[in-house]
Formats: C-alpha cells, structure tokens, sequence
C-alpha cells in the first residue's frame, strides 16, 4: 500500500486552507497592536490563518454562487488574492522591517506534542473506513463542487429534498476538489490530520487563555489528546463540520477569556466601563464576531454552547459568591459588569421561559410533567436572582439555597444517574441511534433524556465525571476565572444530562436532535490539568514552606 | 508531624490523579482493541498506536478512483444508482448520481418502493423467477413514478467485485454479487468493467417491454 498516496493533497491543504488567512494574519499583525497581542502564540497565528482561509474561499464561492458562475473559476480571485498579499507582505513587512509581525512564541512541549499529533493521526488517517455519517458529508461537498451551487437543486445523497446544512465547510472541500481534481474523500482523509492538530492547538489556547499558565495550558492539550471525551476528542473524526466548529469554539473562549482581561478598573461607570471595553477590546470583539459567523456557517451549534458555558461561568460565579465568607475580591467572579450581565441574562430567561410555555399551551394543560419542565427553568432563574442579591439574614440566604438544591436534586432522574455506571438500568432507549431516551415524571408523562450510550458513557467514564466533582473542590479551594469557569460548566453539563424535566425543556427550546451534546462543556482535561498543577505547588509548599 | 502527614496526603492525591489519567489513556495503547472494534464492526474513532493507513486505503474507496474517474465520463448525471450500501456512499460522494441505499436516518425510508426493494432484499435474489419479475416491475413503477414527480430517474447498478473491503459485506448485493451480475443483464447491459467495479445501465423501457423476462 502506498503510505504517501494522498501526499500532494497536504499540499493544496496548505495552499488552501492556510496561505491565503496566514499573509492576511501577517499583516494585520503589522498594523494592529491589538490583534498582535492576542494573536502572539503560534497555535493563534496558525488557527487565525486556517480560519481566514475558510472564511475568504467561503466569501469567493458565495460570490461565484450569485453570479451563477462555475466554482472551478475561484482559483482567478484566489490567485489574485494570493500574489496581492504576498506583494503587501513584503511591501509593508519586509521592506520596512517589521517583522514582529513574523514572530511568535511556542515551546518544546508544545510543538513536540502538534507533531506527535499529526505524524499519528497521518499514519491513522480519517473515519472513512467505516461507512459512517462522513459519507452523508462528502456526498453534499460532492453535490457542490458538480453544480456549482451551495445549495444543490435536489438535494445531494438520495436526489430528494433535504434538511439545510450550514454549507461553510463543505463549500470549502468542493473547491478543493474543483481545483485540485483530487477526490474529496482523499481532501477527507489528509484533512484529519490537520484539523486534530489545529483542534489541539485551540484547546492549548483555551486553556492557557482561562488559566494565564503556560504550564496548565500545556498538560491541557496533552490530557486532550489522551483523555476519552464526548465526541470533541474523536481525532480520526476531526475532518467532519463539527470538529471544525468545535475548533472556532475553543478558540472563542480564548479570545473571550483575553476580553474579560480587559475589564476595566470598578471606579468607573458602567457607560464608561462599556465604552473603554469597546476600544480597548476592539480587534477581540471582532475576532469574536468573525469565529460566530465561521461556526454559524459550519455546524451553528456551538454558538449556543459557548453562550451556555458563560452563562455556566457566570451562575458559578454567582453562587460562589453567596457562599463566600471572605471579603476577597476576585475580578473575574465579582466584577460588577458580570453580574450587570448575569442578572439581564437571568431576567431574560425567566421572560422566554414564561413566554415559551404560554405559546406552547402548557400552561393549559394542568399539572403535567411537560409543565413542571416548561416552568423549572423560570423558578430557577429566579431563585438564582435571589441568591445574586446580598442577603444580610443569614436564614434568608440558607432557605433559598434549600430551596435551589431541593428542586435541582428533585429533578434528576437516579435511575438513569446509575444507569450510566450500571448500564443494565438503562432506561428505554428511542427508536433511532441518536434519539433520546424516555423517563417517567412525577406525574406519568414522558419526558426525553440523553441516552448515555450517545458516546457519553465512553466520554464521560471516569475522569469525565469525576472531574466534575474535583472542578467544585478547586472552586472552593482556589477561586479563579478557571476554577469557576470549569465548576460551572461541568455541573450545568451533567445536570441537564440528569435531569429529564430540564433536559426535555432545553431540547424543546432548542429544537435540536443532539442536545446531549451539551456534555462537551466537560472540560475535564482543563480540570485535571489544573489540578496536578495545583497538587504541585502545594507539594512545593510543603517541601518548602517558606516559598 | 503534621507537615508529613500533608505531603503522604499529597503523594497519594497525585498518584491517584495520575492512575486515574492513565488508565482512561489505555484504549490509545491498546492493540488488541483495533481487533475488537473491528470484529463487533465499531468504529475506530479514537486515535491509536496500533490504527494503520492500511485499513483507510482497503477499507475505504481510493483503490476504486480510477473506476470512479472512468464511469463519471460514461453516466448521464442526475440519475439514481443501485448499489451494496458502501458503493452507494462512495459513488454518492465522487460521482454526479443519487444512492438510495443509505442508512434509515438518512434517507432510506422516504420512498416506500425503495424501502421494500431494499429491506425485502429483491435485487439479492433475481435468479429467482418471481423476484426478478417482481424487479422488473419495480422497475417500470419507478421510472414510471419518477418521470411524472419530476424526481431522479433509476438508470444504473453498480456492482463492486472489491474482496478486501470488509464495508462491503454489509450488503447482501455484494455477497449474491455473482448473481446479481448474471441476473441484471436481462434488464441491463453492461456499460463499463472496471477492476473494481461494473456499471450497468438499465435497458430503456416501452409499454409491451415489462413484461420481458
């Protein structure tokens, strides 16, 4: 067998999906010290350039597609785009000696790590092996690169009408296709490997973003590459849409984590501290932007799962708060714009949530389970507000939480909780692979829960779950944008994945058949990571005790 | 005292931290792993040691892209082709045609007449009398049904002769494939023989002609 036999599809990969965004990243680097400051890290400049590539081949298409004209015509604008970026390169970097535009940081482990990933993942090569959804995939890049079109008139795989897919990422592997001539399923192949690397990489960034230690940052990724996860760890799975979205994502939090840097001092206004945010935090703003649109266009999801993971942040957040006995201040958790925004939040999902059940006619029903999984969102939203407000009594303070922890604990489904240990106490499983699975409610109606064999029981099993009860010891013992941000996701993940009647709410909402993918805000290899590095300092401590 | 007492409570919070971290990092080590997905026809979604390129190249569709190249000259696109379920995803992914053997979530059970040609196996069986005029009358029905819906036209079967893809021994058109390859050309004729794969185009129809065979 050849080993080298999609070799020069690496090529066009680089060509691709990386030249064009890597100049544009380079000479935005030249002209703005914002973008440079976040975008120092190698992983950043690399994700940057793959993420711009995307973006602009999409941009191109999408011109082509409204012009009726043929995708294989795309290669005029790109290499135009190509030798014009290349010249400005050298006319406003080279030329003038900027070349801190160049320059970039990365370490031994770092890139000893990308490498052992991509050598690896080359030798193993993509999930086409199997005959899986990644053909249902190709099939619609197929359909694309032979019409032209991202949207293809009847369809792609069975030549009838089908369900929108975001069209962004297949888009790209069709121009690929169209311009190389090489198979898609080779692109498909070849792609894997690069993908895991920059998914890899966004998850350093993330890690290192929220933590501000390299060292953290660091054991993250590798615990990413060794840890079982739910889905997002799949590396050989790393060329289908998701993994792509999954990749901005990441990347996201770092952009994010690098916004709430910049907070600005509690002195000020909360017009003025929005304005100075605006200016100082410009090109991230933009970045944020920039990553939602590539994810809208990709696989749409993980837009509401970033929402959802800071919102997590921001409940944390809160009830450390409540609960705190010191008077520290830690601006990540009590900077008085989270809790601006954590409060509008709150009082928005209480609205929606009245709104939803009343459009929905669940308040006409009577006392069912639907309506208990309708208004248990609204109760908890405000009793989250409640416990936001600093209470002076004491007894007020207990009373709420009881009430907080008597309906969270009231509404997880144990059974199914054991069942993820003991699969024998499955509950009944839906008809479909992907479907949910059905509990009973207090009052006999069914309700949808994830099924754990949806890649949860692999994903979480064990230092998935368990991570989440080291997440809450962390928060407690060392309250930090990390601690706080990775307590609040992996407690909210596992609850909506517990709890039928918030569960069955949520998919509701959200209209969406993978809600259980809701578990990839367990951010376990962060968790760990933070935890070895926290057991070492206090081993330090403890060999030392005067550092 | 105390101070040793904290620093065996940490050694053991580590090791147990460490344990934990390396036995949920085993199934990237473990070889015989591969062999056991493989045998239960699970899918290899981690990475591993042990996962070769190999099974990527003769599991996978690039040993057919010549036949590929060569039959995408020879078909009037926008048709729908009949095929084992992995030459259906392969030919849907490199080829301008329509597959109806795909998975049920993806398609299989909108058109009822393909979902009982497919389930009840009838294209596996043609040697049988009954069956092939069964065939041949879902043959009729089909283009009849598609010429007036405005929807894809049946046209070929594509039968693939590969013995080293395990994907394909899902499918009993590739089991029965000697058959089936003896059977179609009563309502067919050969369009191309490739190494891999063979293309047939199914005859064109005229009223008196269904009820040949």
């Amino acid at each position: 067998m050849p080993i080298y036999f999609n070799a020069v599809s690496h090529l066009w990969i680089g060509c691709l999906f990386i030249a064009n965004g890597l100049m544009l990243t380079w000479l935005l680097r030249s002209k703005f010290e914002s973008f440079r400051s976040f975008t120092q890290p190698l992983e950043a400049q690399v994700l940057s350039g793959f993420f711009i590539s995307l973006g602009l081949n999409g941009l191109i298409l999408l011109l082509l597609n409204s012009l009726s004209l043929d995708f294989s015509l795309a290669k005029w604008p790109l290499g135009l785009i190509g030798f014009g970026q290349a010249a400005l390169v050298y006319a406003f970097i080279v030329k003038l000696n900027a070349y801190h535009a160049f320059r970039f940081e990365i370490n031994i482990a770092r890139f000893v790590l990308y490498l052992f990933v991509f050598v690896v993942l080359f030798y193993n090569g993509g999930l086409i092996d199997k005959v899986s959804d990644s053909w249902w995939h190709m099939s619609l890049a197929n359909k694309i690169a032979l019409e032209g079109t991202y949207s293809p008139a009847v369809g792609h795989l069975i030549g009838l009408p089908t369900r929108y897919y975001p069209p962004l990422w297949h888009g790209n592997l069709a121009l690929a296709n169209q311009l190389s001539g090489i198979s898609i399923a080779v692109f498909w192949n070849s792609l894997t490997a690069w993908v895991a690397v920059f998914k890899v990489m966004a998850f350093y960034l993330f890690a290192y973003g929220i933590s501000k230690n390299k060292t953290t940052g660091v054991l993250a990724a590798m615990l990413f590459v060794v840890l079982p996860g739910v889905g997002v760890s799949y590396l050989r799975v790393s060329a289908w849409p998701s993994h792509i979205a999954y990749t901005a994502w990441y990347a996201m939090f770092y952009v994010f984590a690098l916004f709430l840097d910049g907070l600005p001092p509690e002195k000020a206004t909360l017009r003025q501290a929005v304005s100075q945010l605006i200016s100082t935090s410009g090109s991230k703003l933009i970045t944020l932007l920039f990553l939602s649109v590539i994810i809208f266009f990709t696989h749409k999801a993980e837009i509401v799962w970033f929402v959802v993971a800071w919102f997590s942040y921001l409940i944390a957040a809160s009830l450390s708060r409540s609960l705190s006995t010191g008077s520290q201040y830690i601006i990540a958790r009590d900077h008085f714009l989270l809790l601006y925004c954590y409060r509008a939040i709150l009082i928005l999902i209480a609205i929606f949530g009245v709104w939803f059940a009343v459009n929905h006619r669940y308040l006409k029903t009577g006392l069912s389970d639907q309506l208990l999984a309708n208004l248990l969102p609204v109760v908890l939203s405000v009793i989250l507000l409640l416990l936001d407000i600093r209470f002076k009594s004491k007894m007020v303070l207990v009373c709420i939480w009881l009430v907080l922890l008597a309906l969270i604990f009231g509404s997880v489904n144990y059974t199914h909780l054991y069942s993820l240990f003991v699969p024998e106490f499955a509950l009944q499983a839906g008809q479909f692979y992907e479907s949910s699975a059905v509990a009973i409610g207090y009052f006999g109606d069914e309700l949808k829960i994830p099924s754990w064999h949806l890649q949860l029981r692999s994903g979480l099993l064990y230092s998935g779950v368990l991570s989440v009860i080291v997440a809450v010891v962390l928060l407690i013992v060392k309250p930090n944008r990390l601690s706080i941000l990775t307590a609040g996701t992996g407690c909210v993940a596992m609850l909506f994945c517990a709890s039928p009647y918030l569960y069955h709410w949520l998919q509701g909402v959200l209209n969406y058949h993978s809600t259980w993918r809701i578990s990839l805000m367990v951010f376990h290899p962060i968790v760990w990571a933070f935890a070895l590095v926290t057991l070492n300092e206090f081993r330090k401590t403890l060999a030392d005790p005067r550092a | 005292m105390r101070i040793i007492q904290k620093r065996l409570l940490v050694f053991f919070a580590l090791a147990a931290v460490l344990a934990l971290l390396v036995y949920d990092a085993r199934p990237h080590f473990d070889k015989d792993l591969i062999q056991l997905k493989r045998e239960n026809n699970s899918a290899q979604r981690n990475w591993s040691l042990f996962f070769g390129q190999r099974f990527v190249f003769y599991e996978g569709p690039f040993r057919y892209e010549d036949d590929m190249n060569r039959i995408r000259d020879l078909i009037e696109p926008g048709r729908i082709v009949l095929s084992d379920l992995a030459t259906s995803y392969y030919a849907a992914a490199s080829l301008p045609v329509y597959v109806r053997n795909v998975h049920r979530h993806q398609g299989r059970e909108y058109s009822s007449s393909w979902r009982k040609l497919l389930n009840r196996r009838t294209a596996c069986n043609l040697h049988q009398q009954d069956v092939f005029l069964a065939f041949n009358k879902f043959i009729d029905v089909e283009q009849r049904n598609s010429a007036s819906r405005e929807q894809p036209q049946f046209k070929y079967v594509l039968v693939n002769k590969d013995s080293n893809n395990k994907n394909l021994r899902l499918d009993c058109l590739w089991h029965r494939r000697a058959l089936l390859m003896e059977n179609i050309v009563r309502v067919s004729k050969l369009k191309y023989e490739g190494e891999f794969l063979n293309l047939y185009e199914i005859n064109d129809r005229s009223p008196t002609s269904a009820s040949d065979g």
